[in-house]
């Protein structure tokens, strides 16, 4: 009874959203790469590792279970020119999971062989949250590392603070690394316009 | 006061506060917490940044797999 008077409105609604999503979608079309260069650094700069004030680690490790970030993470790497031999994957998974079967999956995905994976990351400990979005089967996240990947880790830091800050603001953050220097100057700026 | 001065919000119109009680592993920069940004009547954003984003994140996925990859075909050099 339920179900017969609302099920119409469900469908319905549940199509309207896939509109306004694949509109969304078909509005963007193909990406330039300079397009691919800004989403991909702030890609990596929302979900890659970042060097700390307290630890120099300038390397470009990205990690995720995603596979539609993962795949652009890999298409990022390429439009910036890193060669294919500098790429190096691996397969992070939970005891519980099927590491034979999550590394043949990642590797159908992004073209390297399982024989090329470097060795799992096998992880013991108990979760403490019980994850309710995980529509798909659990296959673990991929990391990806860069060998040489010091200068790359500047460009991207370089590339996302311009995306994100543009002209002065970027590079008063990037030289000083301090976040007063910024505010002020956006400050001024905010005056000024 | 330093996330309403940078990004213009009076701090009259922040949303109340969450306090978190666990214990921080960072402190080493000048600790700021994080300001959450939500937008009002926002479901029609929502999807249109998801369509958005599967538009960039999966885009021309023939050029994906021959560009990047530690294969054999690789133009990446």
């Amino acid at each position: 009874m339920w179900k017969a008077r609302w099920e119409p409105y469900h469908i319905e609604a549940e199509q309207r959203r896939q509109e306004i999503k694949l509109g969304a979608c078909r509005e963007l079309g193909g990406l330039s790469e300079r397009e691919v260069v800004i989403a991909g650094a702030l890609v990596y700069w929302c979900e890659g590792t970042k060097d700390k004030i307290y630890r120099r680690t300038e390397k470009v490790s990205f990690i995720n279970s995603d596979p539609a970030l993962v795949v652009f993470f890999l298409r990022f790497l390429g439009v910036v020119g890193v060669p294919r031999d500098h790429v190096q994957v691996r397969l992070h998974i939970h005891e519980t999971g099927d590491v034979e079967a999550a590394t043949k999956w990642w590797s159908d995905l992004v073209g390297t062989p399982v024989e090329r994976f470097e060795n799992p990351v096998i992880k013991k400990h108990n979760p403490k949250t019980t994850r309710k979005n995980l529509l798909d089967e659990y296959r673990g996240c991929l990391q990806i590392t860069i060998r040489k990947g010091a200068d790359l880790y500047r460009r991207i830091e370089g590339w996302a603070y311009g995306a994100m800050l543009g002209g002065d603001p970027a590079e008063a953050r990037l030289i000083s690394r301090s976040d007063e220097v910024l505010s002020k100057i956006l400050n001024d700026r905010g005056r000024q316009g | 006061m330093w996330w309403g001065d940078l990004v213009g919000t009076p701090v009259e119109g922040f949303e109340k506060l969450v306090i978190k009680k666990r214990k921080p592993k960072n402190t080493v920069d000048a600790y700021k917490g994080c300001p959450l940004v939500t937008v009002r009547q926002s479901a029609d954003l929502y999807r249109r940044i998801e369509g958005w984003a599967f538009g960039t994140m999966l885009a021309p996925r023939q050029e994906i797999r021959t560009n990047v990859l530690p294969g054999e075909d690789s133009n990446l050099r």
